[in-house]
């Protein structure tokens, strides 16, 4: 037996060996780089607030921002999200007669999961009221932002090919699109008749006569194909606004899924204050209820690795139990003022780089809102 | 003898193969447990652990039972270098981000303070929807160091005296039987422990290990053999409904597994050419333990969906091994020998956990066949016997520039230790002791940014808005390896046996 006690020893002094004889390290991180959201003013930043004035770090034209919050200038003639300027003005109380940002929202169920998916959709006006009517008398349209449980966008092929797209003034083979805005009991109600668009197919798929408001399911069925995840098919009556080669305009999607969605799109928004209400008389952003209807057909999927199957999902109208609304921010009355050209980069349809610049203002002026409505018909 | 041996070897052998196992990474960095092995086990040391070093020597061996205690420790330390810049942004968190050409970005990104510091749950501004997101700092789970101790069985028994022989080898751990953890080597395992793993370590030592050989002497100056290491292959299939993708509490699941059995080969040889010169070599077949895993999903919208894994355990390449034993001096009692091996491993063929070839990273990142060397005596002095090994096991891993940060060392080791045969009543017994001990050689690679996944591409715009998005520019990644790393340490064992005769 003693001979197993140098044996017995050295086992267990093997196995209680410190098992710290090498280490793992990690060395000191050095020259981090400004982190934006994280709520601190680092260098290359503008601003680092939780605030509609400072978007990804960089201060919102007409909004000064300190260390702690933004807030928007006022006395510039210049109308900014969330702003309370007593010296902006309009020139009467339901005339909507200069131009305006436009952010259209709308709800939509995703038919992977079932949730609310919001949508921004964003665009120039000019109105022209006479009496208690007005009509859109130059319109661009400035792209697309969906959150939810996927994130969509237009690409930027998308929104170059659809900036142009179903216009809306005197131009279009519809005529120029009407509204109303009437004095109301302690305000303005205001009205914005139906519309159609199409996006991915020809203008062959619109109704004839708009003022028939005829339901999406009775027009001509959209182009299709049997399988976007395996199709080549360039389905007859497509087009390919955005200049990618694959039918139907591009949407990018992240979060839930990722990939690229090519779909051929139909809808119809009307806008109206509900009886009973107004709008603020000589307000300089409006909320005007809406409603809307939805048709996607979805031609190819790309980009998507194993989710295609997902990516080729299309989205559903909610409106019946969310509905939309029209934000409008009033920018100015006079092309080329000191005003209006804080917003406005040119004359609308002039210059396509000028319109982008244009687009990307609205979009500041009236950022995406995600959230939605806790309950049905909020 | 042969009817309590025989269904012994077969109970032993039905008994281990009911769960999984896998031979060779364990046995093989191990080395033989009992007997004079050592570092050239090939050439030298019939015993029990022959059955997979070299089953021609089964015919040779003692025939006797094994029983033997071992420990075994890797201690390899990852040094990572810290980091200048480089981080993702928090902006990549709201997945509003488009790459230059309007494609989605990879999902795969996150901010790296959610590495660092994590996010928290709840709905204030900045807040990730509950649970949140825990913090991973950079390797902070690591697993270079962990100790493990084994039990060791071996018998060889002569079903006809030196001509024909069986034997069985098996390394059962403690501490459970089977581990097989996989990780990614690149950028995504950022998403689960942000940490480099050794890669020829860690749950390679935890296997149950498992060998069977068969030696005939077909020639009294040649001897053949056979060895059988058992592999499983695993396939399971979950078949998933998905009710609220926020919350798993909810998933339905319906779960399909299948375990088959494979062998992987090993062919030895054993010559003798003069009376004082022995000649060994060995053929390995590749081994792995597979796992593959098919998950399919369906959702309340009807959209079904699927995806395979294959993942890969305890891949060991071919191996060619060849030795030569000769017997250098002898006077009285005592007699010493020189031996000497090669081992030509074709790591070239690596498959790593997840399935995928190094070379998928570049053509210079592909592992590289090793030809390790070892050289020692062994001395007798009538029924002891002692042993020493020298070894050198050049690493198959090339200096990880690119995105892969596989971690692996050279080994330089010595390898020793001694048994006697004492008698105790009317039995003999072969009590004995090894050590050994590698130094795994200190190496750091520093990366070549140019090979990194930048995850926020220069160029990069908001969905929302198509503006740029700011600090795009240069390189953003949450690599856990870069902007480079460095690793050594040690692999050391120690074991105890007792030989009994049959």
């Amino acid at each position: 037996m003693p001979k197993a006690r140098p044996l017995a020893a050295l086992v267990l002094a093997a196995a209680l060996a410190p098992s710290a004889c090498a280490h793992d390290t990690v060395g000191v991180d050095t020259g981090a780089e400004a982190v934006c959201g994280n709520g601190k003013l680092e260098p290359g930043e503008e601003c680092d607030v939780d605030s509609p004035g400072c978007v990804q770090c960089a201060v919102v034209p007409d909004w000064t921002c300190s260390t702690s919050t933004c807030a928007p200038i006022c006395g510039d003639g210049v109308i900014a999200s969330s702003a309370d300027c007593s010296d902006a003005h309009r020139d009467s109380a339901c005339d909507l007669t200069g131009y305006w940002a436009a952010r259209e929202t709308d709800y939509t169920r995703d038919s992977i999961l079932g949730s609310i998916q919001t949508s921004s959709t964003w665009y120039l006006y000019h109105f022209v009221q006479t009496g208690d009517d007005f009509v859109i008398d130059q319109d661009i349209e400035c792209g697309v932002h969906v959150t939810g449980s996927a994130v969509v966008d237009s690409t930027p092929g998308t929104l170059r090919g659809l900036i142009y797209q179903n216009r809306m003034d005197a131009q279009s083979p519809h005529g120029a699109r009407h509204g109303t805005s009437r004095p109301a009991s302690d305000g303005c109600a205001v009205r914005l008749d139906r519309w159609y668009r199409v996006r991915g197919a020809t203008q062959a798929y619109l109704p004839a006569d708009f003022t028939r408001r005829p339901p999406l399911t009775a027009l001509t069925p959209l182009p299709s194909v049997d399988n976007p995840v395996t199709s080549t098919d360039f389905p007859a009556g497509a087009t390919d606004e955005d200049g990618d080669g694959i039918p139907g305009v591009a949407f990018a999607i992240t979060g839930f899924v990722n990939g690229i969605r090519n779909a051929a799109q139909r809808d119809w928004k009307e806008f109206a204050t509900p009886a009973g209400q107004s709008v603020p008389a000589a307000g300089l952003e409006l909320a005007i209820q809406g409603a809307f209807d939805l048709q996607e057909n979805v031609l190819r999927v790309t980009a998507c690795g194993g989710a295609c199957a997902l990516i080729a999902s299309p989205a559903n109208s909610a409106s019946a139990t969310y509905p939309g609304r029209l934000t409008l921010a009033f920018v100015g009355k006079t092309l080329g003022s000191d005003r209006v050209s804080r917003v406005v980069a040119g004359k609308p349809r002039d210059s396509l780089d000028a319109d982008l610049t244009t687009c990307a203002n609205v979009r500041l002026v009236l950022p995406h809102d995600g959230s939605v409505p806790s309950s049905p018909s909020q | 003898m042969l009817r309590r041996t025989t269904p012994a070897l077969i109970a032993s052998l039905c008994l281990l193969a009911s769960t999984e196992a896998s031979a060779s990474p364990l046995v093989d960095l191990a080395g033989p447990i009992g007997g004079e092995g050592g570092a050239n086990a090939v050439v030298s040391g019939a015993s029990a652990a022959s059955a997979y070093f070299n089953p021609a020597l089964l015919v040779d061996a003692d025939e006797d039972l094994l029983v033997g205690f071992a420990v075994i420790s890797q201690q390899v330390g990852v040094a990572l270098d810290g980091r200048d810049g480089g981080d993702v942004p928090d902006v990549v968190a709201g997945r509003d981000i488009l790459g230059p050409g309007g494609q989605p970005i990879s999902n795969a990104s996150v901010p790296t303070s959610w590495l660092r510091n994590g996010c928290p749950g709840g709905t204030d501004p900045g807040d990730c929807p509950p649970p949140g997101f825990a913090a991973r700092p950079r390797q902070s789970q690591g697993s270079g160091q962990q100790t493990r101790t084994y039990l060791a069985l071996g018998i060889v028994k002569h079903v006809v005296p030196d001509r024909f022989s069986l034997g069985m080898y098996a390394m059962l751990p403690f501490s459970g039987f089977t581990t097989a953890n996989s990780f990614y080597p690149d950028e995504r395992e950022a998403l689960f422990s942000n940490s480099l793993h050794p890669e020829l370590y860690g749950d390679r030592l935890n296997a149950l290990s498992f060998v069977f050989g068969g030696a005939f002497k077909i020639l009294p100056t040649l001897s053949l053999g056979v060895g059988l290491s058992l592999n499983f292959t695993n396939s399971a299939g979950a078949a998933t409904y998905v009710r609220d993708s926020t919350n798993y509490d909810t998933l339905l699941l319906n779960d399909a597994v299948k375990t088959q059995l494979d062998v992987a080969p090993t062919a030895g040889v054993r010559w003798l050419p003069a009376k004082w010169l022995r000649i060994g070599g060995t053929v390995h077949a590749p081994e792995h333990f597979v796992v593959d895993t098919t998950i399919s999903g369906t959702l309340p919208s009807g959209t079904e969906s699927s995806t395979s894994r294959h993942d890969v355990y305890d891949y060991m390449p071919w191996m060619v091994r060849f030795g030569a034993e000769a017997d250098v001096a002898k006077r009285g009692l005592w007699s010493m020998t020189l031996d000497g091996s090669v081992n030509y491993a074709m790591w070239s063929s690596y498959l790593d956990r997840h399935g995928g070839s190094p070379a998928d990273y570049g053509n210079d990142l592909a592992w590289k066949d090793t030809l390790s060397v070892a050289v020692g005596t062994r001395q007798h002095y009538g029924s002891a016997r002692a042993w020493l090994d020298l070894r050198y096991v050049p690493s198959p891993v090339p200096a990880q520039v690119g995105r892969s940060n596989y971690v692996d060392n050279d080994r330089v080791g010595v390898v020793a230790g001694a048994d006697v045969q004492g008698t105790v009543g009317q039995t003999k017994l072969r009590p004995g002791i090894a050590l050994f001990i590698d130094r795994l050689l200190p190496r750091h690679v520093t990366k070549d940014d140019a090979r990194i996944v930048d995850e926020l591409p220069d160029g990069a715009i908001y969905g929302s808005t198509h503006d740029p998005v700011q600090g795009a520019k240069g390189l953003q990644t949450n690599n856990p390896g870069w902007p480079g790393f460095g690793s050594r340490g040690w692999f050391w064992g120690a074991t105890v046996t007792l030989s009994v005769p049959l």
